[in-house]
This record gives C-alpha cells, sequence and structure tokens, in this order.
C-alpha cells in the first residue's frame, strides 16, 4: 500500500536541515545517514551523501533523475559481484 | 576451425560461453561490454581458455535477445561441438576494439591511474570500478585505507589514461572521514 498524498513524501527532518545549512553555505560536503528510507528532494541534486547499507556507508552523488526515490535505493544491501574472469572489456563513464 | 598459436599483440577478452543454445551449435555469450549489440559487427572472434591458448573462429551470424547474445561460429554446427566451448573466453585484438565515446574509458586502461584532487595532492591509486546502483564507484586505494568515489563529473574532473593520472575534486568528508 502506498503512502497516503494528503501526507506529502517523507523526507528526514536532519537530512533537510543539514542541505539547507551547506546551500546556504555554499559548500559541498559528505552527509552521513542511516536514513536510508527519505525520499530525495530536489534540494539534494549536486550533495553526495554516505548512505549506510548495513555494513559500511556508500557514497552516492545526487543527481536529478534521482529525485522522488528513496536514499536506500542506491546503496544496495546484497550486491553480486560478478564471478572472476576477464573482465577487460568493461567500460566506464563518469554521468554527468 | 583453425589453429592460431602465432604470437599476438595484447588480446582483449570481450565475453564468455555461457551455455549451448539448441542443436544447431549456437552458443550464449555474456558480454563483457554494455552494448551487447557492438558484437554485431564483429565477424570473427579467438576463443580460448587463456591468452596464450586461442583459435581463430569465425562467426556465422550473431543474434541479441534482450541482453542475451546468441553466436553460431561458422565451423561449429553440432550441439556436442558447441559443448566444448563452454567457459572458453572470446578474444579481440587491441586494435580492433570498439571505439569509445569521449570520456568513456576502457576499465583496465584505468586501473592504475594515480589519483590527485585539485591541488595536485596525491591522494592514491584506483585500484577497481564497481558498478552500483547510482553510477559507477571507483575505489581507490589510499594509506588510511579504501575509498569509494562517485564516477561523476563533478568529482572526477580530468582522467588522462596517457599520463596514468586522475584529478578529482572530492567534497570534504569523502577523503577525510569528517562527514556531517
Amino acid at each position: 500500500m502506498s503512502r497516503s498524498i494528503k501526507k506529502g513524501p517523507y523526507i528526514d527532518p536532519k537530512l533537510q536541515q543539514k542541505v539547507e545549512a551547506l546551500n546556504k553555505s555554499n559548500r559541498k560536503q559528505v552527509i552521513k545517514t542511516w536514513c536510508r528510507s527519505s525520499t530525495i528532494a530536489p534540494d539534494f541534486v549536486g550533495h553526495t551523501f554516505a548512505v549506510h547499507n548495513g555494513n559500511k556507508f556508500i557514497p552516492v552523488y545526487i543527481q536529478e533523475s534521482m529525485v522522488g526515490h528513496k536514499l536506500g535505493e542506491f546503496a544496495p544491501t546484497r550486491i553480486f559481484r560478478a564471478h572472476p574472469g576477464l573482465k577487460t572489456e568493461t567500460t566506464t563513464t563518469p554521468s554527468e | 576451425m583453425k589453429s592460431d598459436q602465432a604470437p599476438r599483440t595484447h588480446l582483449c577478452a570481450v565475453g564468455v560461453v555461457a551455455k549451448v543454445f539448441g542443436v544447431k551449435g549456437e552458443v550464449k555469450v555474456h558480454s563483457y561490454s554494455r552494448s551487447p549489440e557492438e558484437f554485431e559487427e564483429i565477424d570473427s572472434v579467438l576463443v580460448g581458455k587463456s591468452e596464450k591458448s586461442v583459435v581463430g573462429m569465425a562467426i556465422e551470424h550473431v543474434t541479441t535477445r534482450g541482453n542475451d547474445i546468441y553466436i553460431k561460429f561458422q565451423d561449429v554446427s553440432d550441439r556436442n561441438a558447441s559443448e566444448s566451448l563452454i567457459g572458453h573466453f572470446l578474444f579481440v585484438e587491441e586494435a580492433k576494439r570498439k571505439r569509445l565515446g569521449p570520456g568513456e574509458f576502457f576499465v583496465d586502461d584505468i586501473i592504475g591511474v594515480t589519483v590527485f584532487d585539485l591541488h595536485k595532492k596525491r591522494l592514491g591509486v584506483l585500484i577497481d570500478v564497481v558498478q552500483y546502483g547510482a553510477q559507477d564507484m571507483y575505489i581507490v586505494k589510499t594509506s588510511g585505507g579504501d575509498v569509494m568515489v562517485p564516477a561523476v563529473r563533478s568529482i572526477v574532473r580530468e582522467v588522462d589514461v596517457q599520463k596514468r593520472s586522475m584529478t578529482i575534486d572530492p567534497p570534504e568528508g569523502l577523503f577525510d572521514g569528517e562527514a556531517a
């Protein structure tokens, strides 16, 4: 059952305060959080959150396409690291 | 299938044979590339358990279904022959590697690059690239342990594969652990 529209999205108030403070001072600092259930607000874009996955903190850089999702979606708690092999062809591109 | 033991330039693994498909010798290939349709442009590959023992094999046709790639080799016409290929890697010569777009890198080209900050201070060495939900993550080995750096342009400012260096602009707390 989805969250009532009347309530609006759940955004952790502590996170919001920290982001507002960083935005006012125009600083970029990693924000450590255990609050995986917090929805990503438009204010969060451009900030980096260290989201706890139960084991360690995963740095997540917030991009516009992530707004509306939960922080926890981007810090997987179980990760399948592919079978060892000769993975030389894999490519990587820093995203915008 | 022709034997090809001559010394050659560095080979690059593009996939591995996962299993056989059907009775006409088709095999299912697990691709290491992010865009499997690029297999359709290759007409031959080198097949082997390692770089040292490869044989050249011509590709008859390639079919892609979703992320799965099915290859029919010219000289493999039945299921028994194709079963012997399971677990073999598919290589192409480095010169025949696909062309990359701007800002795109082969993982093995950037592993080992030295990571600097904007003030040219050495932060560590890139040792791995892992794919997380949001973006790729560069694992940088520092004197204080491994640090994950999100692969986004606002943090990763410059990558110079020739000079083996990477310049990043990390937010406060990413390397010194003093997060808010």
